[in-house]
């Protein structure tokens, strides 16, 4: 009897997972971004011809789509990982989530890019291990001390004062924007 | 690729479509829109409309011409790709970004001015070196790789060192002029 396991490799023998899902989400997202962009309005047909050009020739190259392969299963994970953290959040929140901003929003994003590069890492052949000097990645623990350190002086010293004259340290401000609010 | 569909890819790599159909296609329609967009050869009828018999027959011409010329038909299907692939990070990047935002449009520009900044050029300093990195010179070698070999050997010579005080300099003029003129000056 046929399962899901059965299908699965049927798929995968026909060459779906190869070049029909990579040409369908490079036809998509470049046929949304022509769309949003809307450069050619009169003629909006072109947007489609140009997105079916570009998931062509991205299928036409096995090394693009193997990276594309590798990439992207790894930004699901990470979504679903960001998304556990988001939910372990909220479970002390009340209201409805209000998002990140200030400093919190500013270290999700630099946390961002260097997750985004993780996840190139193997496709590309470069690894967050490489990209730091070599002299670095040898005092990397005493560096990582201070930086926590430091990080913990800022946030107990650094912050100000709320309108009724209140003081708020920057850890108040951080808890703050990690719930969405902006500072009072 | 041995699938039934990677087959027919490679069907269609010998029948010549990566290399002839789709770049002429991607030339003619890009040359087309942009030609029917700007006008720049005039506009007839009471409408006021392009010449479109026009616009498509010089689409037409430069297609082929583009797709006569080996080199430019081998630069574009090496650096699309990569484009794409860079497109695609990017996306994956504002997905994870946005997953820490309100439930609201996607407004970096707006919201968040020194991060649009930031990756706007980081983008033109991605796509620049993309189709440099497509383009061989003579000695085989691509663009990126003669700029970049001339960075690393001409970094500690006065060429490179006045190429760095000239960016300064140009860099504080502007600072200096626009704080001026902000501040009514």
């Amino acid at each position: 009897m046929a399962d899901f396991y059965d299908l699965f490799f049927l798929l995968q023998d026909t060459g779906f997972y190869e070049l029909v899902l990579p040409f369908i989400l490079v036809f998509a997202i470049t046929y949304g971004v022509l769309h949003k962009v809307n450069l050619f309005r009169k003629n909006p047909g072109i947007n489609s011809i140009i997105a079916i050009i570009m998931g062509l020739l991205v299928v036409s190259q096995f090394q693009i789509v193997d990276r594309l392969n590798l990439f992207i299963p790894k930004v699901g994970f990470l979504l679903v990982i960001i998304l556990m953290f988001l939910f372990l959040i909220g479970i002390f929140q009340k209201g409805d989530y209000e998002g990140f901003t200030g400093v919190a929003y500013f270290i999700a994003v630099i946390i961002s890019i260097l997750l985004i590069i993780w996840a190139l890492g193997p496709s590309l052949g470069l690894s967050l291990y490489e990209i730091i000097p070599i002299e670095l990645q040898s005092s990397g623990g005493l560096i990582l001390g201070l930086l926590v350190l430091g990080v913990a002086v800022w946030m107990i010293s650094a912050g100000g004062t709320t309108p009724r004259g209140k003081s708020r340290s920057a850890f108040d401000n951080l808890i703050d924007e990690l719930g969405g609010k902006r500072n009072p | 690729m041995v699938t039934p569909l990677g087959k027919a890819i490679e069907f269609f790599r010998d029948f010549g479509l990566f290399d002839v159909v789709l770049p002429f296609l991607l030339v003619f329609s890009i040359l087309f829109g942009v030609l029917e967009k700007t006008k720049i050869l005039g506009v007839e009828g009471k409408d006021r409309h392009a010449k479109k018999n026009l616009n498509a027959m010089i689409s037409f011409v430069v297609g082929l011409i583009v797709v006569a010329t080996a080199n430019v038909v081998e630069t574009i299907n090496k650096a699309l790709p990569n484009v794409i692939l860079f497109l695609i990070v990017l996306l994956s990047f504002l997905i994870l970004i946005g997953i820490f935002q309100k439930d609201e449009e996607h407004a970096l520009k707006d919201k968040h001015p020194y991060w649009y900044g930031f990756f706007v050029a980081l983008a033109f300093i991605s796509i620049v070196a993309i189709f440099f990195n497509a383009i061989q010179a003579e000695d085989g070698r691509t663009w990126l790789e003669v700029i970049w070999d001339w960075i690393t050997t001409q970094f500690d010579t006065a060429v490179f060192g006045s190429l760095i005080i000239l960016v300064v300099v140009v860099f504080a003029i502007y600072y200096i002029s626009k704080g001026k003129s902000e501040s009514g000056g």
